[in-house]
């Protein structure tokens, strides 16, 4: 059943039997499948020189003729069969065990590894003895393993295993051999194919560990012959090529696990529980459970679900099977080689430090990420290099296909031509020109406010805390759920460094110049010429610029107008004819629009009508794998905008109130009248009508041309469906938070919608009607389409030339965020959470509103109450009519700490004021306003003595800020804690553990009453609500929506290098 | 399928068409609830009398009553204006009943009713005080006025012979701060000190006029608040030779307007000069027209009058106004106030100076003492017979009948009230809102006094309130 080599050929065998220094070699081949590589390895054997003394195949269940391979060149004799399920350390001791026993001493005799993927260079055996027998504690010797099949990429040069359980080879990814290994070294282990054992050791160590039948048995024999004070080399000069087609997946792994991955984690996994020192053993728990989560977490952001699964499993399979962590350690701890016991400061010199996978981890991250980069630039210029040749002198040679932006590229090299080799910067760079001219006035210091757009907060932090926190100290207190539209706006902030007035510039100011570069790239996916995308870009940009819309703050529709470009590209897989089932595009594509409707709602319902006119296309052209993914694309909002996304089932109203304040001033569609399919919602600040005209004209144009039809009617369709918006909700009235206004609801997303919708009918006509008109014989086409493009292009002139020159600002002002003195808002934004009553005499009636700190910012306007408060309107009408000192308890009890009049004032009412005991009055600017201090001690949370409105002068004030945590002493029988929010919110108030019972006092128009008797102790007051948990859900449902929307990740492993 | 495309195409344009139809066409508009001031009964009442002078040689009595007839918790107080724990020097419980209070030096310098609960609604306070001393003689009446924040007084005296004070109270719980503006007939006085004039909370002022502008003739005074409210009050005294002319609280004048109507004053012989305040920045042209009697007639000997702007222009009108029942009515192109100085010779040589009055828009209280007699004279500048109610109320506040008065448009007329009767006070009530002034005079062996009767306070306006919206 053996071959024995000592009559094969002319080479010698390793050493001639019976010498003192003689060395016998026995080399064991394993095959499982591998007969796609088993020829290369038969030649190679036939070329060793030296030979080794025997040499047996054991075949594990091979389906594939690896078999019949290895008889036909070795002979039935040398060739024994082993179950499908053995495993390589298995497959070695039953070849072994086939073998007759020989008459050398166990330290002269060498076993060597022959994997059925690899193939040893002719001199490796020799290489390999020589180095093994230079030295008598050298017990493992291992090859240089270089790529199959001839290939310079180095695959190892010894191996050591990191922390994580990775093995590691010291190389870099694609790393060639130059000669910078050539050193021999010691090294922890060396792999399998290859390696050149000494049989003592490997009996004295009983093998490999039957619990890694195929990966990291090496690393284990390794750690365990080098713990015992044997050393493991690496002979560089020694090569063996290997196919690594196990790792690689390249072939079906049956003694293993159901995936080579699986094996592998659950090999490293236990490899590095059973080797090491047991005071480490814990840490290393920790470590590699957390580790194989992330990693399980990792796979799945990538889209590798079946990794991720993998990584689950192994962790599962080892970690939570202890039994066999002690089985294994307790096996190590007894292995003795002459005497010596295990000593596991010998091998852990040569593990890699701690943080080495991280390191690789991101390097390789980097460096994908500037090879993605790099590769995608190379390809750019290489094409234009290409087109540039063929175009200056007609005989450069087509090389291949050329990426959509080197397309009609112009030739020349001054910056004219620069600019038109890039037209995309070229467009941002003007735009942004014309922006900066356009808001000139409004750039400085203070915050843009004016019309529905309220000041920032001071950082993106606020809009964290709005978004994350249960109940909102804003105005009267609310527990509604924030609008997403304040974290997408957290994240933007967050971006720019924490720079929130930089959101709101973005923007308010430079939304053109966002858009525009947005409409561009959609452009890219649907527009051939870039003269073309160039003009879409502008005409966006000024159907923005000159609609009015940032210049009414209306945020809203801006932000809205900014994303829609992005969900236009985003789609466009969901309706072209490419093959399959574009599921990522549908993701992608409800990610932009849930973005989108959390600015503006109202683009949901025009959404879904859309989507389903585009599922009834799709059924009429049997595509029906479109309809699912169309679906899922309108559904999504649902979904990852709960729990706010609710609010719509309770109430269809909300849908027509996007981000940003009610727009008081708004127009219903009757009064907008006809300049409102021109792109004009009455705004102040909008430009002429006329400067839109041609938009409207080339999409009405854009009908006649048949060959773009489709595209058009499309578009078409969007306007249309915006126009129906239009009718439906331009009559329609909506309520002003916190009072009992009505107020227009604002029609600029679908008015906008209209336009864009025009632009694109105009587009799509306009793609290629060049050559249309040209080739066509002369008749009325040709004028009207000249007209319509010289209509079309003055408009985008005219109205950037309008906006850049003569646009006004509208009601967007720059001014500081508040006029309060700045003591006020510091108090009122204190621990204590104190609000500042405002009242103004200016108009014909008079108005409050109750502010905490520095006054509402963006944001606070989707929490801000529905529903005055009645009480709080009649203090404040007994304040300014005839004010008494009962009145200054009621306002303590609204946690009102300061009062304040802003100029113009009514002097009858600043004296009214003055006139009330316990109104003191405030120090401020008097050419502002006119301020009072509550004489009383106030706040959010109080405890007083009773009910009783008396009870207020001895309240005591806790601190609160996102809950309240306080040790108070004992006292009367009657106390109460209070908390002052009228317009809702639950809270849980506990003393030293056990819940308060919330009172009927007198105070509960005002907030809360909490019984609290005499007994003292540690109060903790917290809201109560679950939108942690809402938060939580909806994190993870962005995540996996993010995650199924981007581009999958690139398996690891590279198949095709193993062919 | 391109006839699938076509159709379309042509249905979103018809679509699109229709949807645009519907939506300029549709137009409705939805009532928002308008929100409007209500009228309340007043919570409570403060009324401060100015300086309440009390030795040797002068007795001051203080008058207040609260005529609602409405029974329930509250009380009327008469109270020093010192802090707010000092004892109530007398309590009224009971509608209708008058407190009448004759002071003790202790209780000086000045007192002031307060009611509250069901006693504020149209509480009213007068003080009388009688001199008889060397330096000052004669009565003189004042109404206990509620705190405000501007006071206009015309006729102001500061020359030789003449001492006038201006009594500033403040009876709220806050400071006070108060200008002084001093017009007179070459213009504004600037006068040092006159601006920033603080108060303690429940603290009374006195400032001798003639230390901030003196020698001015009939000058007109206006004093405004900076901060908080007050009640201000001009005395003066007039000596000619060493013999007292009279002691008078210059009555109040309405808030300077284009059209003000101003009672002559006192009856009998003697001086009458016509004062007349433009406090504003351009020329005023002022039409004078005389309430008599029988009717509105336009003095030619008055023209139409210019007073430069913030200046006052003095006006002899003793030909014009020789009989009591004789009003003016001043028609002017700019704000202007007015008053009339009256002056009586013969033994006992008196003075008063009236102002404009308020319209009797609500009923008013006018106390009734003995040994003086009252006269009432209505004056109405509009079209139109005017018709005054006078209900007279005994000490125990029962209700001993009621006259009549009735005031033809553009006239006055007068009522001399009953006292055979021994009313305790009258209430005065007007059927026509905004029309009709009345100025009540006292003769008597002390002396005479007028004052304009003003409306009491029987409802606040409480504004409309509403939340303010974001932004």
């Amino acid at each position: 059943m053996s071959t024995d080599h000592g009559h094969a050929g002319p080479v010698a065998a390793t050493s001639v039997p019976g010498e003192p220094d003689h060395r016998h070699v026995t080399a064991v081949v394993v095959s499982h499948n591998g007969a796609r590589w088993i020829p290369r390895l038969l030649a190679a054997l036939e070329e060793l020189a030296p030979l080794p003394d025997r040499l047996v195949a054991v075949d594990t269940g091979s389906a594939d003729g690896s078999r019949q391979l290895l008889v036909s060149a070795l002979g039935a004799e040398s060739v024994v069969e082993a179950p499908i399920d053995t495993g390589f350390g298995a497959a070695l001791v039953h070849g072994l065990a086939q073998l007759p026993s020989v008459d050398v001493p166990a330290r002269q005799r060498w076993l060597w590894m022959v994997h059925d993927d690899c193939a040893p260079a002719p001199d490796a055996l020799g290489e390999l003895l020589a180095v093994a027998t230079s030295a008598p504690d050298i017990a493992v010797v291992g090859p240089r393993v270089r790529a199959w099949p001839r290939g310079r990429r180095l695959l190892e040069v010894g191996l050591t295993i990191t922390g994580t359980g990775h093995r590691e080879t010291g190389l870099e990814p694609g790393e060639h051999d130059q000669g910078q290994h050539d050193a021999q070294r010691d090294v922890l282990a060396v792999g399998t194919a290859g390696m050149l054992v000494r049989m003592d050791v490997w009996e004295a160590l009983g093998g490999f560990d039957p619990c890694l039948p195929l990966f990291r048995d090496d690393v284990d024999f390794g750690w365990r012959a080098t713990s015992l004070g044997m050393r493991v080399v690496v002979a560089p000069a020694a090569i063996v090529f290997h196919a690594e087609a196990a790792a690689r997946g390249a072939r079906v792994i049956h003694n293993a696990a159901p995936s080579a991955h699986r094996a592998d984690r659950r090999a490293a996994l236990y490899t590095l529980l059973v080797n090491g020192s047991a005071t480490a053993l814990p840490w290393r728990y920790l470590r590699l459970s957390a580790g194989s989560l992330l990693r399980a977490i990792g796979y799945l952001l990538g889209k590798l679900p079946t990794a991720a699964f993998d990584e689950v499993r192994a962790m599962s399979g080892v970690l939570a099977r202890p039994d066999r962590i002690f089985r294994g350690r307790t096996a190590r701890r007894r292995l003795r080689l002459a005497g010596r016991s295990p000593d596991h400061r010998a091998a852990s010199r040569l593990l890699p430090p701690w943080w080495l996978p991280y390191a690789h981890g991101a390097d390789s991250w980097l460096g994908r990420l500037a090879a993605g980069v790099r590769d995608r630039a190379a390809v750019t210029s290489s094409s234009v290099r290409q087109l540039r040749a063929g175009r200056g002198d007609g005989s450069a040679l087509e090389t291949g296909p050329v990426p959509e932006e080197a397309e009609n590229l112009p030739a020349g090299t001054g910056p004219v031509s620069w600019l038109r080799l890039h037209p995309l910067l070229a467009v941002t760079a003007l735009l942004t020109v014309l922006a900066l001219v356009a808001t000139r006035g409004l750039h400085g210091a203070g915050f843009l406010q004016g019309g529905a757009l309220l000041p920032v907060p001071g950082s993106a932090g606020g809009w964290w805390q709005l978004y994350t926190e249960t109940w909102h100290p804003v105005g009267l207190g609310s527990d509604a759920p924030t609008p997403p539209y304040v974290v997408v706006l957290a994240v933007a902030g967050t971006v720019l460094l924490g720079k929130a007035w930089l959101v709101a510039d973005l923007l308010l100011l430079f939304g053109p110049v966002l858009g525009a570069v947005g409409a561009y790239v959609a452009a890219r996916r649907l527009l051939a010429g870039r003269a073309l995308r160039a003009w879409v870009a502008l005409s966006y940009a000024c159907v923005l610029a000159v609609s009015g819309v940032a210049v009414g703050g209306h945020v809203g529709t801006a932000a809205a107008m900014v994303v829609l470009p992005w969900l236009v590209r985003a789609s466009v897989p969901l309706a072209d004819a490419t093959p399959g089932t574009p599921w990522r595009a549908a993701f992608a594509t409800g990610v932009a629009l849930s973005l989108l409707v959390a600015f503006a709602p109202l683009a949901w319902p025009m959404a879904v009508a859309v989507g389903l006119a585009a599922v009834v296309a799709a059924v009429l052209r049997r595509r029906h794998s479109r309809c699912g993914p169309l679906l899922t694309a309108v559904a999504l909002p649902a979904v990852l905008l709960l729990p706010w996304s609710l609010r719509f089932l309770e109430d269809p109203r909300w849908l027509l109130v996007e981000a940003g304040v009610v727009d008081r001033t708004a127009l219903g569609a009757a009064d907008i009248g006809w300049r409102l399919p021109l792109g004009r919602v009455g705004e102040a600040g909008a430009g002429p009508w006329w400067l839109t005209a041609g938009f409207a004209l080339a999409a009405l144009v854009a009908l006649t041309r048949s060959r773009t039809r489709t595209r058009v009617a499309g578009a078409w369709v969007v306007i249309a469906v915006a126009l129906v918006t239009v009718a439906v909700v331009g009559d329609e009235w909506v309520s002003v938070p916190g009072t009992d206004q009505l107020a227009h609801a604002w029609l600029g997303f679908p008015v906008l919608v209209v336009q864009a919708g025009a632009l694109a009918a105009a587009a799509f006509a306009a793609d290629g009607w060049r050559a249309d008109v040209t080739s066509a014989s002369f008749g009325w086409r040709q004028p009207v389409a000249g007209l319509t493009v010289v209509a079309a292009c003055v408009s985008t002139v005219a109205g950037l030339a309008w906006w850049a020159v003569a646009a006004q600002h509208g009601d967007l002002v720059r001014r500081p965020a508040t006029t309060l003195p700045r003591y006020m808002t510091d108090a009122a934004e204190s621990g204590a959470t104190k609000r500042i009553l405002a009242i103004r005499t200016d108009a014909d009636s008079v108005s409050y509103d109750l502010r905490l700190g520095d006054g509402d910012r963006l944001g606070d306007d989707g929490v801000l109450a529905a529903e005055e408060s009645p009480e709080l309107t009649a203090l404040v009408a007994d304040l300014i009519s005839q004010g008494r000192p009962a009145d200054i308890a009621r306002l303590a009890d609204f946690a009102v700490a300061y009062v304040v009049v802003p100029r113009p004032y009514d002097a009858a009412v600043v004296a009214e004021l003055d006139a009330i005991p316990g109104l003191s009055r405030a120090s401020t600017n008097a050419r502002r306003l006119a301020g009072w201090q509550v004489d009383v001690p106030t706040g959010l949370l109080r405890v007083v003595g009773s009910g009783d409105s008396t009870a207020a002068a001895d309240a005591t004030v806790l601190s609160y800020h996102d809950g309240a945590d306080a040790v108070i002493a004992s006292g009367g029988e009657e106390r109460l804690v209070l908390v002052a929010t009228p317009a809702g919110g639950t809270f849980d108030v506990i003393l030293d553990g056990a819940s308060l019972d919330a009172v009927d006092a007198g105070a509960l128009e005002t907030g809360k009453a909490f019984a609290l008797g005499p007994d003292g102790g540690r109060l903790a007051v917290a809201a109560e609500s679950p939108r942690q948990w809402w938060l939580a859900g909806q994190a993870c449902a962005w995540v996996l929506a993010l995650v199924l929307a981007a581009p999958g990740a690139r398996r690891a492993y590279d198949e095709e290098a193993v062919r | 399928m391109r006839w699938v495309r076509d159709l379309v195409a042509g249905l979103a344009v018809l679509a699109s068409g229709a949807a645009l139809v519907v939506a300029l066409d549709t137009s409705s508009e939805r009532t928002v609830p308008v929100r409007r001031s209500a009228t309340v009964a007043p919570l409570d009442a403060t009324l401060s009398c100015p300086e309440s002078p009390v030795d040797a040689a002068t007795r001051t009595t203080v008058f207040a009553v609260s005529p609602s007839p409405r029974n329930g918790a509250g009380s009327l107080q008469l109270r020093p204006l010192r802090a707010v724990t000092a004892m109530p020097l007398a309590t009224q419980k009971l509608p209708r009943v008058p407190l009448v209070e004759e002071l003790s030096t202790a209780d000086g310098p000045s007192v002031m009713a307060v009611a509250d609960g069901r006693r504020a609604a149209g509480a009213t306070a007068y003080q009388f005080s009688v001199s008889t001393g060397k330096q000052q003689s004669g009565l003189a009446v004042s109404g206990c006025d509620r705190p405000a924040g501007q006071w206009w007084f015309n006729g102001v005296d500061t020359e030789a012979g003449t001492t006038s004070r201006l009594v500033l109270a403040n009876p709220s719980p806050g400071i006070a701060v108060v200008d002084v503006l001093v017009y007179g007939p070459d213009g504004p006085v600037r006068a040092a000190g006159s601006r920033g004039i603080a108060l303690a909370p429940m603290s009374q002022r006195s400032l001798d006029l003639a230390t901030l502008a003196p020698g001015l003739g009939n000058a007109a005074v206006q004093v405004r608040t900076q901060r908080g409210r007050v009640v201000a009050a001009i005395h003066t005294a007039r000596i000619v030779g060493v013999t007292p002319a009279g002691s008078e609280w210059v009555t109040p004048a309405t808030m300077p307007s284009t059209d003000v109507v101003v009672n002559s004053g006192l009856v009998g012989s003697g001086q009458r000069l016509l004062v007349i305040a433009n406090p504003g920045r351009r020329e005023a042209l002022v039409q004078v027209q005389a309430l008599v009697e029988s009717g509105p007639f336009k003095p030619t000997a008055l023209g139409d009058l210019r007073v430069e702007p913030g200046s006052v222009l003095v006006t002899d009108v003793a030909a014009v106004a020789d009989q009591a029942s004789t009003s003016f009515r001043l028609a002017s192109t700019v704000p202007v106030t007015g008053g009339v100085v009256s002056t009586t010779t013969g033994s006992r040589p008196e003075f008063a100076v009236s102002a404009s009055s308020p319209a009797l828009d609500a009923p008013a209280v006018v106390p009734v003492t003995s040994g003086t007699d009252l006269r009432l004279c209505a004056s109405t500048a509009e079209r139109g017979t005017g018709r005054i109610e006078v209900e007279r109320f005994g000490r125990e506040g029962d209700s001993l009948g009621s006259e009549e008065l009735r005031v033809r448009g553009g006239s006055t007329a007068c009522l001399d009230v009953e006292a055979t009767s021994t009313p305790a006070y009258v209430v005065v009530s007007a059927d026509r809102a905004d029309a009709v002034h009345v100025v009540a005079t006292y003769t008597g062996r002390d002396g005479v006094a007028a004052v304009a009767v003003e409306p009491g306070v029987w409802s606040l306006t409480r504004p409309a309130v509403a939340p303010a919206p974001a932004g």
